[in-house]
């Protein structure tokens, strides 16, 4: 089933579930990044 | 632009339901213009809650010595007054607009998730009362700083896992409400509303919505750094323990600066709105100005560094950023022409909503060039942590952010009560506003040229005329907001009946002047068709 043809709650949903997770990458990201630093 | 063909969006189907009675109506709401205007109330407490801290500032600087407060309790007032007034008042106003706005510019039922909604806004008044309850507890308030930065902010007292608890829960608010405004333009636009035909507001706020994604994280990451270099014995930003604590500035100001993008882009988007309606014209180089606010977020990415330019850095490092810095002029340039070029031969009105408008451009342009002075390396170091800093970001966002908040309430509360308000208040109301906002904040400029620092309680005698002036300048603003609040409630109240269209000779881009004023409570049950 193609993108456009997707019910819109389901559009809704998945939107909503990437953009959280790229926040959640950010969050955790920048402390990862930090750790790695205080190690190198 | 858009126009809708032939879909009465003013009736309401058999299944539709008016508001839940009493309480319920706001705890579990879902409707979009419910919560907007829960936003909206929230910002406006926390704007005179923020502006009560800054008349203690006003009235400690009257003149110098120590007058009524101590201070560490200066200091407590400077803080929170900025974290109140930035996450508070500023960005919650914006999402109440967004709430309002964005469905019914698009033509959409309400915005996509509407139960996250709710929890968006019903994280504030937790996160807030407990900021403010850091008042009552031993140390009082953090007073380091709303940069927080380390070691200072790490000397905050009991509060200090309170300050930060209510950073994260106002970040993941934020976070939350940009996801919504993201998904709801992305997936829930009316057939035929293409992204080059969708109103500036909503242009303006999807791309702030991406900003707010990027970087309140990076905000959460680096308080919870400071919470486990505070308790849990880490050196993240610890020197002694091998840390660097200007990483933590580093990290700060990555989210800062666009931050402070994410405080003026929807102010953009509320002006693109206004000038065209007033000038009875079709808003000049409507494509370039989407250009210009991804061009201005995209550049907010990379200039944060010159915020450190005294910490010391590689003068490689010290170039990039002024240039890049500089280089934020050339979209805003672009905005402020097209702004100009709108005008230019329009049949102009001066109602409210347009002189709030017309002052945002004079006034904001101001603080962008005193911006562009401190984005000069050789002159920050001689402006850096004065007056003149203060004068700067306050003229960007008090007659930039706020006027524009101001003005997209007198431009859109018509068609949120469905009544006109009283024309020649309001009017009294910007006039006041202008007038002393100016004589609020213009001193400053002097005073820091002549090295007034800032963050102080106490102040060397020659620097006193200029500081009275300020504080006269400061009761007088934050008497006149009085107004403001007045307008509003006579608004909600009663008045002339507004009409659909509420501003004559308007030219609209949005849906939101297809509907009927009050808006109905579920408005675009069913989608227009735009051409």
């Amino acid at each position: 089933m193609s993108a456009m043809l997707r019910p819109l709650s389901r559009r809704v949903r998945n939107s909503a579930l990437g953009l959280g997770a790229v926040a959640v990458g950010f969050y955790v990201g920048i402390i990862v990044l930090l750790i790695y630093r205080s190690h190198h | 632009m858009a126009q809708t063909h032939a879909t009465d969006t003013a009736h309401h189907d058999e299944h539709d339901h008016g508001p839940a009675q009493g309480i319920k109506r706001w705890l579990f709401a879902t409707n979009h213009k419910d919560i907007g205007t829960m936003y909206l109330v929230f910002s406006l407490i926390m704007f005179f809650i923020g502006g009560a801290m800054a008349m203690v500032i006003r009235a400690e600087l009257f003149k110098p010595g120590l007058q009524l407060v101590q201070p560490e309790f200066f200091n407590q007032m400077t803080t929170n007054h900025a974290l109140i007034m930035i996450f508070g008042a500023v960005m919650p106003a914006f999402v109440g607009l967004a709430n309002w706005m964005i469905p019914m510019q698009i033509g959409a039922p309400d915005m996509a998730l509407p139960r996250m909604n709710n929890f968006s806004f019903w994280i504030l008044p937790f996160a807030f009362t407990l900021l403010l309850s850091t008042m009552f507890v031993p140390g009082g308030m953090a007073a380091g700083g709303w940069t927080l930065y380390p070691p200072l902010s790490l000397q905050t007292g009991d509060s200090f896992p309170m300050l930060i608890f209510a950073i994260h829960m106002m970040g993941a608010s934020s976070i939350m409400g940009a996801i919504n405004v993201i998904v709801t333009i992305m997936n829930m636009r009316a057939p035929g509303m293409n992204l080059l035909k969708m109103p500036l507001f909503c242009w303006s706020w999807l791309i702030t919505a991406y900003l707010l994604i990027a970087v309140m994280p990076v905000l959460a990451g680096a308080v919870t750094m400071l919470l486990t270099d505070h308790f849990f014995g880490t050196s993240f930003f610890n020197a002694a323990g091998g840390g660097d604590p200007v990483m933590f500035e580093h990290i700060f100001w990555f989210f800062g600066h666009p931050e402070v993008y994410i405080m003026i882009l929807p102010a953009f988007g509320i002006i693109s709105e206004i000038l065209p309606t007033f000038s009875r014209k079709p808003l000049f180089g409507a494509t370039s100005m989407i250009y210009a606010i991804a061009s201005i977020a995209f550049l907010s990415f990379i200039v944060w560094g010159h915020h450190m330019f005294v910490d010391g850095m590689p003068l490689a490092a010290q170039l990039f950023y002024m240039m890049s810095t500089m280089l934020i002029a050339v979209p805003t340039g672009v905005k402020v022409f097209n702004w100009t070029a709108t005008m230019w031969k329009g049949s102009l009105s001066f109602e409210p909503p347009m002189l709030f408008a017309l002052s945002f451009l004079f006034l904001f342009t101001i603080g962008g060039f005193s911006g562009v002075m401190l984005a000069i390396v050789p002159v920050d170091f001689q402006y850096n942590q004065t007056y003149f800093v203060v004068a700067h970001f306050h003229y960007v966002l008090v007659p930039g952010a706020i006027f524009a908040i101001m003005g997209a309430v007198y431009y859109w509360i018509p068609k949120w009560t469905g009544h006109m308000y009283n024309m020649t208040l309001a009017k009294w109301h910007f006039w006041l506003s202008t007038i002393f906002v100016n004589v609020l904040f213009f001193p400053q400029h002097f005073l820091g040229l002549a090295g007034m620092p800032r963050r102080i309680p106490d102040y060397s005698v020659q620097f006193t005329d200029w500081n009275m002036v300020s504080s006269i300048g400061g009761f007088g603003f934050g008497l006149t907001q009085i107004l403001f609040a007045v307008i509003v409630i006579q608004s909600i109240r009663g008045g002339k009946k507004a009409s659909a269209e509420v501003w004559d000779g308007a030219t609209p881009t949005g849906l939101e002047w297809t509907l009927p004023s009050p808006a109905p409570y579920h408005s675009f049950t069913t989608a227009p068709e735009v051409k």
